[in-house]
């Protein structure tokens, strides 16, 4: 179980990002956590991943726990060797390795050749595409392709909490729809999500808990049904009036509803 | 339509002079060599055979920058020091027992590698000489690891995520430390290396041919292999990530700093290797390291930007060529233009890479959009 309690994070020593952040993601669920840009979504991922350093990131305050140790100050390979890989936004794949090059590289930290040769098998399964692409030069994947290559090259690591920054970023509503199935699918053989999204009808389609992030910190947390039926998520996040329409651009163009969290 | 496009592809002199250029000196290159094969076979015969001796030397120090450039995505301008520190060692390993031309030990302040209490653990062991040879040089190979290592440690891994640029510098300034380091503090002026095959060769049609070319081209073949299958090995595959993209390797649990230390130890273990060749012939007739030895990265380094920086194949290929080019151009050239002064064969590879870069901006194997320093 992955407790965030309270973290504040700062870049540059200067600029302060996350404000007391606070979430829960219990084994076996999947959790989204919504929020806008800026809201310090992916800080909070590399924060937990230990990738801030790479960044001029610090932890300030608060803790990471991850099955009751304390994570914060260890290093990216150990976080990863414990159990947490992340799927970065923006897919980041090995362009210039081959999918089969992609994939083994995924699974750098499991020594273990039996272990290495099941994850391999079942990322195989998972994504029977890569299959018939495993020597081509990952690089000249479609979009969609990538994004599967960026998942299956996180689960080589066999992870028990498996971290998804954005991963219907520039994919088409298809392809989003194909993601979605995997991530369940995924949570189904026993991993827990934590899934990173701006699209929240996505995200809270599929999970069993969201949080709601606005300039660092959690302003909204609950079931997905309680979320969706919330007022202030139906408009800024689905674009929905108070009656259920969409509404056109000349309607908003001079309105702004008052967000009521921030109240 | 598709005239046009052929008369305005040779409008396009920026591909077409060079071009131009590039074939018609091939072309010379070609009917004079065949003239001088046709005069003298035997002689074409030596030239060849120590020009390729001279590519591998040459294929062998490119190889180690290509490993460090793959890794780091820097120039590694210390390639040069390194090599001579590697065939110091093997020189201060194998002094006590001067096989292999039965001289005494020279007078020296040192009968140890220098700052240590270390001597060889081999002067003690019978057998034959070219095995004690041998066993000193893989010993010395360890050392220049462990050279590499603290270089990459000390120098380099603070430097991480920094601008490419001032790393490279980091390398010269090492390269410059290096080199006062060995010239005045071990003080480097011919101290034997020696070679189980010395100077001896083999002749064809009256003409010598050195072993050590032999010997060069056989470990730039096997070292070439190895390169080739540890890139496709699981920690070879780490090390082309990390040098795609550092953030995204370590989000996968790479240990980036590890990868380093292991690119440059192997790094300066292939410049050792190139360092131990660049004492023999063709490249020098002393069997000695002195203060020309570390200069054989600078004469190589035409070879790894002509191959591409961060292809084997290319470093292969390049110093292969660089080494024809140059030896041909001493052979031949050299005696019917005594007017261009007498070392110029040594500027030679330079203008390889000048035309060759001409034609090809990224090298002839190069990955075109990776970002250079």
């Amino acid at each position: 179980m992955l407790e965030v309690a309270n973290l504040e994070v700062v870049y540059n020593d200067v600029v302060l990002v996350l404000r007391g952040l606070s979430i829960d993601v219990p084994d076996g669920s999947i959790v989204a956590l919504l929020g806008c840009n800026g809201a310090g979504k992916t800080t909070t991922v590399r924060a937990v991943t230990g990738l801030l350093d790479v960044h001029e990131g610090d932890i300030t305050k608060g803790a990471v726990n991850w099955n009751g140790a304390d994570i914060s100050d260890f290093k990216p390979s150990r976080i990863v060797e414990s159990g947490i890989t992340q799927v970065m936004e923006g897919r980041r794949i090995f362009a210039e390795l081959t999918v089969e090059e992609n994939l083994n590289a995924g699974g750098f930290t499991v020594r273990d050749r039996s272990q290495n040769a099941e994850a391999h098998q079942r990322v195989m399964e998972l994504f029977p595409l890569l299959k018939s692409r495993r020597r081509s030069t990952a690089g000249y994947l479609s979009g969609g392709e990538q994004q599967m290559l960026a998942i299956g090259r996180a689960l080589m690591t066999d992870p028990q909490l498996l971290i998804l920054d954005e991963p219907s970023l520039g994919l088409a509503p298809m392809l989003i729809e194909q993601i979605r199935d995997i991530i369940v699918d995924i949570n189904k053989q026993g991993t827990s999500v934590l899934l990173i999204e701006q699209n929240a009808v996505m995200a809270l389609s599929i999970a069993h808990y969201g949080y709601v992030m606005e300039s660092g910190k959690v302003v909204m947390d609950g079931e997905p049904k309680k979320l969706l039926a919330d007022e202030d998520i139906q408009e800024f996040y689905l674009g929905l009036h108070a009656e259920g329409e969409r509404k056109s651009f000349r309607d908003v163009k001079h309105y702004k509803r008052r967000k009521r969290w921030l109240s | 339509m598709a005239p046009a496009a052929g008369s305005l592809r040779s409008l396009d002199l920026r591909r077409g002079a060079p071009l131009g250029f590039l074939f018609g000196a091939l072309g010379a290159a070609l009917i004079f060599g065949l003239v001088q094969l046709a005069n003298d076979p035997a002689l074409f015969f030596q030239t060849f055979m120590k020009s390729l001796g001279l590519g591998s030397v040459y294929a062998l120090i490119a190889l180690g920058f290509v490993l460090i450039f793959k890794a780091t995505q820097t120039i590694n301008f210390a390639q040069g020091a390194l090599a001579a520190t590697g065939a110091l060692f093997v020189a201060f390993l194998v002094q006590e027992r001067s096989v292999f031309t039965g001289d005494a030990i020279q007078a020296d302040r040192y009968g140890h590698i220098p700052f240590t209490n270390l001597r060889n653990p081999l002067n003690a062991m019978g057998g034959p000489d070219w095995l004690y040879w041998v066993l000193s040089v893989a010993i010395a190979l360890v050392f220049a690891a462990a050279v590499g290592l603290v270089v990459e440690r000390l120098a380099i891994r603070p430097m991480v995520g920094e601008p490419l640029f001032s790393v490279a510098v980091i390398t010269l300034g090492l390269e410059i430390m290096f080199r006062v380091f060995n010239n005045d503090a071990v003080v480097i002026d011919f101290r034997p290396v020696h070679a189980p095959w010395g100077l001896e060769g083999f002749t064809v049609g009256g003409e010598l041919i050195n072993w050590s070319f032999i010997a060069a081209m056989v470990t730039a073949a096997a070292a070439f292999v190895a390169v080739y299958f540890f890139y496709r090995s699981r920690l070879g595959i780490a090390m082309r990530a990390v040098a795609f993209d550092q953030e995204a390797a370590m989000a996968q649990g790479i240990n980036v700093g590890r990868v380093f230390a292991i690119a440059w130890a192997a790094g300066a273990v292939l410049a050792a290797i190139g360092g131990i060749f660049a004492t023999q012939p063709p490249v020098d007739q002393t069997l000695s390291v002195d203060q020309e030895t570390a200069n054989i990265a600078f004469r190589a380094l035409p070879a790894v930007i002509l191959g591409g920086l961060d292809s084997v194949t290319g470093a292969l290929l390049g110093g292969l060529l660089v080494g024809v080019a140059e030896i041909y151009a001493g052979q031949y050239a050299a005696a019917n233009t005594s007017w261009l002064g007498a070392g110029y064969p040594l500027i030679v590879p330079y203008v390889v890479m000048l035309i060759g870069l001409l034609v090809r901006p990224y090298g002839f194997f190069g990955t075109p959009e990776i970002q250079r320093v």
